[in-house]
């Protein structure tokens, strides 16, 4: 089954100085799933996750969260943000602490919660991310990717439904990506809705159920990474395929049946495997 | 900024804010309370000691930090010691302006204590700055009950500080990768596209910062714990005991 937990319906975002951002968009994020969001710079992905948890406000049309459409009181705006987590592209325009532990804290305790479970949580989101023995590194101290994710972590902190992230693998190191993508997973067991930006098409075709793509703020595709991402109109305004779509396709046209069983190969690893076992069951008839 | 990479980077980094704390401002109390440049002069060599060999801040280091406040105060002391009105051991004389300078005695005594209490107290702060990081410091005020705001004001400031001068570092790079800074003319003109660029930049960073607190929850207060650190029962006492002991001289003894 699959029910909507952020629906936006003909959302119009203008910018001062009449700079459309986002144009009658109309998407929904399915439940429990992972969706990509993909476009340009300047195509209006960060725009779009402004607008997920109420930081900006559409001129027109509207956005439902569960079914209902988000107000944009305190206490309203209090609960989408606990319920809607937001990752920031910079991580240093989210760090505002020097002292990371500290930083972490800050969103727990936003939600009234007492000091002792904030501090679990804390201790929690340091160890998940993997920031154990950090915490009392100055935040100017530490690398890219570290803050980055201090950053999640100060996110995850607050247990959202929903985690927002923009370019969440931008700077990190193969093993942390590799790292955090498990991270992503588990959360996704727990029942997360995950939602990023990236400009990483292979990524976007391994990692997605859904994915998203935005064309000067209007919405180009919408559906499964492997039927939209290879899509001719998508191609053109990308400017690329996810390569293991077209590896797959040109070794299929010599008519090695990488696709046998319905099987479709996302991934690099996955495209490898599906290849050996083809040539093995081949040699061997 | 080498302060800062001394306070996170100490043998001494571990203790508890407090207890540094609790010693650094009792012997600067007693710095400041004593009658004679003897005890004054003692702590300003057990601070060094301690920041030295104690928290193991190189003393290369420590001397190019300490050099600064410690030459303005020799400077403004000797101000104190100099006198126009016919001083013990004079100086100089201009008949032509009618000025008359010399050190007197009781200038020269007034300058010695002065000096004295100043240099134990500074080395006395710069104990605790050196090994003890803003963060901690700023958690400790807080624990006291310094203002809401003025914290917070704090935390973000000393946050903006390392972000700025990163900004300014990376503009900086990437002029003198491009030859900005080749002559006067063009460091003139490179610098004032810095200054603008800063401007601009900070205030879009404003406005981030802004927006990525609102998206946790921010309300009108900037919440948030500090670290827990426990505090230790021998450290405790051998700084209370070592700094009242350091006040009771300093009352005690008269020149
Ligand atoms: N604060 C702002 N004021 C005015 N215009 C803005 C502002 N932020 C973004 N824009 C404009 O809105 C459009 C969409 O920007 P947005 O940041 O959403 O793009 P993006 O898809 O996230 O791009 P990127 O991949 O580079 O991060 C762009 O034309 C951008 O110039
Ligand atoms: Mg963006």
């Amino acid at each position: 089954m699959t029910t909507a937990v952020i629906e936006l319906q003909g959302v119009t975002f203008t910018y001062p100085g009449d700079i459309r951002a986002l144009d009658n968009f109309t998407a929904s994020f399915v439940r429990g799933r992972r969706t990509a969001v993909l476009g340009r710079n300047g195509s209006g992905k960060t725009t779009l996750f402004s607008l997920l948890n109420g930081l900006q406000r559409p001129q027109s049309g509207q956005i439902l969260f569960d079914g209902r459409t988000i107000g944009y009181d305190r206490q309203s705006l209090l609960k989408l943000r606990q319920a809607v987590g937001m990752v920031f592209q910079d991580p240093d325009s989210q760090l505002f602490s020097a002292c990371i532990y500290e930083d972490i804290s800050f969103g727990p305790l936003n939600l009234g919660l007492p000091e002792n479970e904030v501090r679990t949580r804390v201790e929690r989101a340091l160890t998940q991310m993997k920031l154990s023995g950090l915490e009392n590194r100055p935040t100017h101290s530490l690398s890219f990717g570290q803050k980055k994710r201090a950053c999640i972590a100060g996110v995850l902190a607050m247990q959202p439904q929903v985690l927002v992230l923009d370019e969440p693998f931008a700077g990190l190191d193969p093993v942390m990506a590799a790292e955090f993508s498990a991270i992503l997973d588990e959360l996704q067991r727990g029942g997360t809705t995950l939602i990023i930006a990236t400009h990483d098409l292979d990524l976007a075709y391994a990692w997605a159920d859904q994915v998203i793509v935005l064309q000067e703020g209007r919405l180009l595709a919408d559906g499964a990474a492997t039927e939209a991402l290879v899509r001719p109109d998508v191609h053109a305004e990308l400017g690329a395929s996810p390569i293991v779509a077209e590896i797959a396709a040109v070794i299929a046209l010599t008519g090695l049946d990488v696709y046998a069983n319905g099987y479709l190969p996302r991934s690099r690893a996955e495209l490898v495997k599906s290849i050996a076992a083809k040539t093995k069951g081949e040699s061997t008839r | 900024m080498h302060i800062d990479t001394f306070a996170y980077s100490n043998r001494w980094r571990r203790v508890h804010p407090g207890e540094k704390a609790i010693f650094a401002l009792c012997c600067l109390t007693a710095a400041l309370l004593s009658r004679t440049v003897l005890i004054p002069l003692i702590i300003a060599a057990l601070m060094a000691a301690m920041t030295i060999m104690g928290a193991g801040i190189p003393w290369r280091g420590y001397l190019r930090i300490a050099i600064l406040p410690a030459a303005f105060l020799i400077w403004s002391c000797l101000a104190l010691a100099v006198s126009f009105s016919g001083g013990e051991l004079p100086l100089a004389h201009f008949p032509a302006l009618q000025l008359d300078i010399s050190f007197s005695r009781q200038g020269i005594n007034q300058a010695e204590l002065a000096l004295a209490r100043s240099l134990g107290a500074t080395l006395s702060l710069l104990f605790l700055a050196l090994t003890t990081p803003m963060t901690e410091i700023m958690g400790l005020l807080r624990s006291i009950g310094t203002p809401k705001l003025f914290i917070e004001l704090m935390t973000i400031t000393y946050r903006q500080i390392f972000i700025f001068l990163d900004m300014a570092g990376q503009i900086r790079a990437a002029q003198e990768a491009r030859l900005g800074y080749a002559s006067a003319g063009k460091a003139i003109r490179s610098m004032a596209g810095m200054a603008g660029n800063i401007l601009l930049r900070t205030l879009t960073r404003a406005r981030h910062n802004h927006q990525a607190l609102l998206a946790r929850g921010y309300g009108d207060e900037l919440l948030f714990l500090s670290p827990r650190r426990n505090w230790s029962t021998p450290n405790l006492l051998a700084a209370g005991s070592a700094g009242i002991i350091l006040i009771a001289l300093a009352l005690a003894i008269h020149s």
